[in-house]
C-alpha cells in the first residue's frame, strides 16, 4: 500500500517538477506498462503534449464516458481504442516513438475548450514536430470505430505498424458449449421420446421460414443495415417502405415477409382442402384460400408499383 | 385431357358384388376394351406432353431474341466478349492450341495463360455445334453460333427440368415446370441471344444432373450413376458453380442416412457417381487438383467416407451379436472422429489443403469481402439481394414455392428430401449474392409447379361420385357437377399476369446489349448510339497493332475482343495489384500518372464519359471505386478522403477538391468540355450525369493528348506523348545489295495494276 502510495506521489511530483525529455519518456513509458491507454488531466496534457520538444508522437482521444453523459459511442470506440494501445503496447516493435491516451470530458474540460472541441468522441494526433495538419484529426464518421481502422489511420499519420491483435472471442465457444449441453440434456431427458425430430411440420416450418427470409430481403438488411422506417422532420409523418427500388427499411422487409407467407397460407389452404366437395370445411378453404391470395398478391403487386415506378401491370388495386 | 383416364377410374371402381354376373361374361371383353382405352389415352396424353414441351422450348427461344431483333446479332456486354474472342481462337487454332494459348495481349506485361484459367465447356460446346454443321456443308459463322447458343440451350433446360420435375412429382408438375423455367425472367436475364456466358448452358447442365442423380439414386444403377458424374463432368467444365452439386448431392445423403433411410442403392449411386465424377472433374485444367485440396470439395469426400463407413457397420451387424456390435460401433465411431479432425486441421495448418477461397468464403461471413478484398464489393453481381430483386425474377413464384415445399414435406420421399435441400440453400444463397438468383431460380419453377399442379389436379378432376342412402334404404351415387370452376379461372388469370410480367421484364429490362446503346426520342423514335463500337473500330484502324491500351478493367475484355489491342487489365480480375497500378495512374496528377504509364508502356488511355448524353454508368461515377482500390495497395499515395469536399460530398464542380480536380480521370473526362454548351438553358461545360458545370472549364493536358472523341462523347481516347527530351533514333534500313532502280526517287512502284496507297497521300498512278 506504501509502495503504491510513493509511486503514486513520486510519479506526480516528477511530472510537474521534471520536464527533461528523457525523463517524460520515462514517464510515459511507465504509465503506458500500468494502462495501455494512459488518462491524462490537465497537467500531464501540458508536460506530455504541449511541452516541447518531442521526440515521440501521440495520439488522444477526447471523450465523455462518465454514464450521466450518456454517450453509447463513446464506449464503443473506448474499446476499439484500448484494444488498439493494447496491441501497440505488448508488440514487439514497441520502442516509445507513439502513446495512445485519452482525455475525459469530466476532469479535462479545459483541455476541451482550448481546443475547440464541442463533440466527442474525438480522435487526434499530435506529430512528434511540425504542426498539426487537417488529417491529423480521425474521421470516425467515414472511416468507422474499427481497432483496424484506426490502425490504418494511425499508419499513414506515423509510420508505426500496428497488427491489432483483439482478446480471443469466447462467446462463440460458450454458445456452442451450451448449445451442446443443452442438445445433450434434452436427449438425455427425454431419452427415446425424440418424436419432435420426425414430425415434418416442424422442419417444413423451418426451411419455409427460411425461405421467407431470405425472400423478403432480410440478408440484405443484414449486410448493408438500414432504419427501421423513416420519419420525415418536416411531417411528421412515417414512411415504412422506400421509394427506391435499390433500398428497403427493416419494417419493410417484415411486411414483405408476412404478405408473401399469407399468400402462401392461402396457397397451402387450396391445397389441402379436403377434396369432398359436400364438406363445408373444403368449400371455407378453397374460396377462403383464393381470396387470400388475390388479395394479398394485390397488395404485393401494389407495394412493388410504389418502389418500381412505370410497372404496369396490378390485380385489384 | 383427364377424360379418359377417369372412365377407366370408374370401371375400376364398380361394384364387383353386384355386377358379378354381368362381369364374368363380359370380363374378357371388357378387360381388353379397358387396356386398349388406356393405352389410347397414355398416347394422347404423351402427345400431349411433346407439344406442351414443344411449345415450351419454342417460347424459351423466342423471348430471348429481343435484343436480336431490336438491335442485332451481337455478343452482349463484358464477359461474353472474351468467351467469344477465346472461341474464336479455338475455332481458327484447335482445342489444343487453345489449351496452351498464351495471351500476350492481356494483363501487359504479364499475359494469361487462357487454357489453364478458363472453363472450357462453353468454347467446346459452340465449337462442336460450329463443326457439325460445318460437316453438314451449313456455313454458319461462329459469331452466330455463339450468339443464339444461350436461348437454344435454355429450351433444352426447360425440358431437363421437367424431366427432373417428373422424377419427384408427376408428369402435370413437370410440364409446368417446364414452362416456368421457359420464361423466368431469374433464368432470362442471364441468358438471352448474345449474354454468352458459361451461366447459359451450366443451369442446363445443372438440371441434367440433378435429374440424372435422382434417376440413379431411385434406380441403384451404375448406368445412370456413372451418365450423372458425365453430365457433372460437363457442369465443371462449364462453370463455377459446380461446387453447388459437390455439396449438394453430399448433403442429401447425408441426410438421408441421418434419416435411417440407408440403402444399397444410395450407395452404389453415391460412390459411383463421386469416384467417376471427381476423376473426370480433375481432367479440367483450370480445376486440376482442387477437388482433392480445397475445403469446399471436403464434404463430397467425407460423405463418401462415412458411406463406405456406414456399409461396412451393415456388414458387421450382420454377421455380429448386438452386444459387440454396439462396442465396435461406439469405440470405432470415437477413434475415427478424432482421427479424421486431427486429419483434416493438420493437413489444412500444413497448407495441403487450402482453407476456403476468398470468393466462396464471403458467401458465408458476409462481412468478409467487403472488409478485405473491395474489388469484389465494387462488382455489383457481388451484392446481397433485396425482396425487389425476388418480385422482379420470380413475380408469382415467390409466395407459391414455399407451399410447394409444404407439400413436398407432406408427403417426404428420399428423392424430395434433395429438392428441398436445394430449395433452402438455394434461397439462402440468392439473398447474400444477387447473382446466384440463377441457382434459385430453377428450384422455385419446380416446387411452384408442384403446388400449382396439386391444386390444379384437386379442381380440375370431377369429385368421385358420392354414396348416399336414401330414406328407403337404397344406396344412391350421386355425382356432383358444381367443381369450383372459379379457383381455377382465378388460378389462370394470375399465370397469364405472370406470363405477361415475365414478357415485360424480359423486354425491358434484360434485353439491352449494353455495347449499343439506344435512347427514346419523342413520339417513339428511337436513337442508336453506337460509340463503342466507333470507338473500338478507331483503335483498330489507327493504332499501332502492338500498341496498349490503358483502361479501367471492365473495358479490358471489349478492347481485346472487338480493336484486338494490347490491354492492361480486363474483366478478370486475378492481379488485384496491377489493377490498383491502373486505379493509381487514374487517380494521381498527370506527373505521377505519367510515371507509372513510362513504366507499363501506355500507349493510348481510354475512358468513358456520360456527361454528354446523361449516361450514368462511366467513368466519373466509377472513379470512387478505383481511388479505393488503389488506396488499398497505395495508402501512402492515394487516400479517398482527399477526393471529397470538405463536407464528405463527392462532387465534379466548382466545389470539387483540387485533387479531385488535378486527377488523370478528370482531366480526361473533361478536356474541352467546357468549350462545349450542352443545354441551350444551361451554361457550357454542364455535366447531364452529375447534373452541374464542371469545376475546371479549362483544363491543360501536358504528358497527353487527346486522340479521337466519339460521337456522342461517350468513349475519349489519349494518346500518351513521348517523353520530348529523347528524340528516338530513326531505323536504320538493314544493309542490302544494291541493286539497279528501274523506278525514279519518290516515285510509288506498282504491282500489276494496283497502286500502292499510304495513307494521307494523294494516289499517285503517274508512270
Amino acid at each position: 500500500m506504501n509502495l503504491i502510495l510513493l509511486v503514486t506521489i513520486y510519479i506526480c511530483t516528477a511530472t510537474v517538477f521534471s520536464n527533461s525529455l528523457e525523463s517524460r519518456v520515462e514517464q510515459l513509458n511507465e504509465l503506458s506498462y500500468r494502462t495501455p491507454v494512459i488518462k491524462l488531466d490537465d497537467e500531464k496534457y501540458k508536460s506530455f503534449i504541449r511541452t516541447m520538444p518531442r521526440n515521440y508522437s501521440i495520439v488522444v482521444m477526447f471523450t465523455a464516458l462518465s454514464p450521466n453523459r450518456n454517450c453509447k459511442i463513446c464506449k464503443e470506440v473506448h474499446t476499439e481504442y484500448t484494444t488498439l494501445a493494447r496491441s501497440h503496447r505488448y508488440s514487439r516493435g514497441f520502442d516509445g516513438d507513439l502513446f495512445f491516451t485519452m482525455v475525459d470530458y469530466d476532469g479535462g474540460a479545459a483541455i476541451f475548450q482550448r481546443l475547440k472541441l464541442t463533440s466527442a468522441p474525438v480522435i487526434l494526433h499530435f506529430p512528434a514536430s511540425g504542426k498539426r495538419k487537417k488529417e491529423d484529426k480521425f474521421d470516425l464518421e467515414r472511416r468507422g470505430i474499427n481497432a483496424e481502422a484506426i490502425a490504418k489511420w494511425v499508419k499513414d499519420r506515423t509510420d508505426v505498424g500496428i497488427e491489432v491483435i483483439r482478446p480471443p472471442n469466447y462467446t462463440n465457444a460458450i454458445l456452442l458449449g451450451v448449445f451442446l449441453f443443452a442438445v445433450s440434456g434434452t436427449l438425455l431427458i427425454k431419452g427415446n421420446s425424440l418424436d419432435f425430430l420426425y414430425k415434418w411440420k416442424y422442419w417444413a416450418i423451418t426451411s419455409m421460414f427460411i425461405m421467407f427470409a431470405m425472400t423478403s430481403g432480410q440478408m440484405w438488411l443484414h449486410i448493408r443495415g438500414a432504419p427501421f422506417a423513416h420519419v420525415d422532420r418536416n411531417t411528421g409523418r412515417t414512411s415504412f417502405i422506400h421509394g427506391g427500388s435499390n433500398m428497403m427499411f427493416v419494417a419493410e422487409s417484415y411486411i414483405i415477409a408476412v404478405v408473401n407467407g399469407v399468400i402462401t397460407f392461402g396457397f397451402i389452404l387450396m391445397a389441402d382442402a379436403p377434396k369432398d366437395p359436400t364438406n363445408l370445411n373444403s368449400k371455407y378453404m378453397s374460396y377462403g384460400g383464393l381470396a387470400l391470395v388475390v388479395v394479398f398478391f394485390s397488395i404485393l403487386l401494389a407495394i412493388f408499383r410504389m418502389k418500381h415506378r412505370g410497372y404496369p401491370y396490378s390485380l385489384l388495386f | 385431357m383427364p377424360e379418359p383416364v377417369l372412365t377407366v377410374d370408374v370401371n375400376g371402381e364398380m361394384d364387383v358384388k353386384a355386377k358379378e354376373v354381368l362381369q364374368n361374361a363380359d370380363s374378357e371383353e371388357e378387360d381388353s376394351k379397358a387396356k386398349e382405352r388406356e393405352r389410347g389415352a397414355k398416347g394422347a396424353l404423351s402427345l400431349l406432353a411433346v407439344i406442351i414441351l414443344g411449345s415450351a422450348y419454342l417460347v424459351a427461344f423466342c423471348s430471348r431474341l429481343f435484343a436480336v431483333i431490336r438491335f442485332e446479332s451481337i455478343i452482349h456486354e463484358f464477359d461474353p466478349w472474351f468467351n467469344y474472342r477465346a472461341t474464336h481462337h479455338m475455332v481458327e487454332n484447335g482445342f489444343y492450341n487453345f489449351l496452351n494459348w498464351f495471351d500476350s495481349r492481356a494483363w501487359y506485361p504479364l499475359g494469361r495463360i487462357v487454357g489453364g484459367t478458363v472453363y472450357p465447356g462453353l468454347m467446346l460446346t459452340s465449337g462442336t455445334i460450329h463443326y457439325i454443321l460445318h460437316s453438314l456443308n451449313i456455313p454458319f459463322h461462329i459469331r452466330d453460333i455463339c450468339v443464339f447458343l444461350a436461348p437454344i440451350f435454355s429450351g433444352l433446360t426447360a425440358i431437363t427440368t421437367f424431366l427432373l420435375t417428373r422424377e419427384l412429382w408427376s408428369t402435370g408438375a413437370g410440364l409446368l415446370a417446364a414452362c416456368f423455367i421457359a420464361i423466368a425472367p431469374g433464368y432470362i436475364s442471364r441468358s438471352v441471344a448474345g449474354s454468352y456466358d458459361n451461366e447459359g448452358i451450366a443451369i442446363f447442365a445443372l438440371m441434367l444432373t440433378f435429374f440424372l442423380w435422382i434417376r440413379a439414386m431411385k434406380k441403384g444403377s451404375v448406368t445412370w450413376a456413372i451418365l450423372a458424374a458425365l453430365s457433372y463432368f460437363y457442369m465443371v467444365s462449364a462453370w463455377g458453380g459446380y461446387v453447388f452439386i459437390t455439396n449438394l448431392v453430399p448433403l442429401h445423403v447425408l441426410i438421408v442416412l441421418l434419416m435411417g433411410r440407408f440403402s444399397a442403392k444410395i450407395y452404389i449411386s453415391y460412390s459411383t457417381f463421386y469416384i467417376v465424377g471427381l476423376i473426370c472433374s480433375m481432367q479440367v485444367p483450370f480445376v486440376g487438383f482442387q477437388p482433392l485440396r480445397t475445403s469446399e470439395h471436403m464434404a463430397a469426400l467425407g460423405v463418401f467416407g462415412l458411406l463406405q463407413i456406414v456399409a461396412f457397420l451393415h456388414y458387421v451387424k450382420a454377421a455380429t451379436t448386438k452386444k459387440q456390435f454396439e462396442v465396435l460401433f461406439k469405440t470405432g465411431f470415437l477413434i475415427s472422429s478424432v482421427l479424421g479432425f486431427v486429419l483434416l486441421t493438420g493437413l489444412t495448418w500444413a497448407g495441403y489443403v487450402a482453407p476456403w477461397s476468398g470468393r466462396f468464403y464471403s458467401l458465408w461471413d458476409t462481412g468478409y469481402a467487403k472488409i478485405h478484398i473491395p474489388i469484389i464489393a465494387s462488382v455489383s453481381e457481388h451484392q446481397p439481394t433485396t425482396w425487389v430483386a425476388f418480385f422482379f425474377d420470380l413475380h408469382i413464384m415467390v409466395p407459391l414455392f414455399p407451399a410447394g415445399a409444404w407439400i413436398c414435406f407432406k408427403n417426404l420421399n428420399t428423392e424430395r428430401v434433395f429438392i428441398l435441400l436445394y430449395a433452402v440453400f438455394a434461397s439462402y444463397f440468392a439473398g447474400v449474392m444477387v447473382r446466384l438468383m440463377l441457382t434459385l431460380t430453377p428450384v422455385v419453377c419446380i416446387l411452384s409447379a408442384i403446388a400449382l399442379s396439386v391444386i390444379m389436379e384437386k379442381y380440375l378432376t370431377k369429385p368421385p361420385p358420392q354414396e348416399e342412402q336414401n330414406d328407403d334404404g337404397t344406396i344412391v351415387t350421386k355425382q356432383d357437377e358444381g367443381s369450383p370452376s372459379i379457383v381455377i379461372m382465378t388460378l389462370l388469370a394470375l399465370l397469364s399476369l405472370f406470363a405477361f410480367h415475365c414478357t415485360w421484364i424480359t423486354s425491358s429490362a434484360y434485353s439491352s446489349p449494353s455495347i449499343v446503346l439506344s435512347t427514346g426520342g419523342g413520339g417513339g423514335t428511337r436513337h442508336i448510339l453506337d460509340d463503342f463500337r466507333e470507338a473500338y473500330f478507331w483503335l483498330n484502324q489507327n493504332t499501332d497493332d502492338l500498341s496498349r491500351v490503358m483502361s479501367w478493367w471492365d473495358y479490358g475484355y471489349q478492347i481485346a475482343g472487338m480493336a484486338n489491342r494490347t490491354t492492361l487489365v480486363d474483366n478478370n480480375t486475378w492481379n488485384n495489384s496491377h489493377i490498383a497500378l491502373v486505379g493509381k495512374a487514374m487517380a494521381s496528377n498527370e506527373e505521377n500518372a505519367y510515371k507509372i504509364m513510362q513504366d507499363l508502356d501506355v500507349d493510348y488511355i481510354l475512358v468513358i464519359f456520360g456527361g454528354m448524353i446523361g449516361y450514368s454508368g462511366d467513368d466519373i461515377n466509377k472513379f470512387l471505386w478505383m481511388v479505393r482500390i488503389a488506396e488499398g495497395e497505395h495508402p501512402q499515395d492515394i487516400q479517398e478522403g482527399r477526393y471529397f469536399t470538405p463536407e464528405g460530398e463527392y462532387r465534379v464542380d466548382g466545389r470539387a477538391s483540387q485533387t479531385m480536380l488535378d486527377s488523370m480521370m478528370y482531366k480526361m473526362c473533361y478536356y474541352r468540355f467546357g468549350e462545349v454548351t450542352v443545354d441551350h438553358r444551361q451554361p457550357p461545360g454542364f455535366d447531364r450525369t452529375r447534373e452541374s458545370v464542371i469545376g475546371n472549364r479549362d483544363v491543360k493536358l501536358e504528358y497527353i493528348e487527346e486522340a479521337f472523341t466519339t460521337t456522342n462523347w461517350l468513349v475519349r481516347i489519349y494518346k500518351v506523348k513521348k517523353p520530348n527530351n529523347r528524340i528516338e533514333k530513326k531505323k536504320r534500313r538493314p544493309l542490302k545489295a544494291r541493286r539497279p532502280r528501274k523506278t525514279r526517287r519518290g516515285e510509288k512502284g506498282t504491282v500489276g495494276n494496283t497502286v500502292l496507297v499510304s495513307k494521307g497521300k494523294k494516289v499517285s498512278t503517274r508512270k
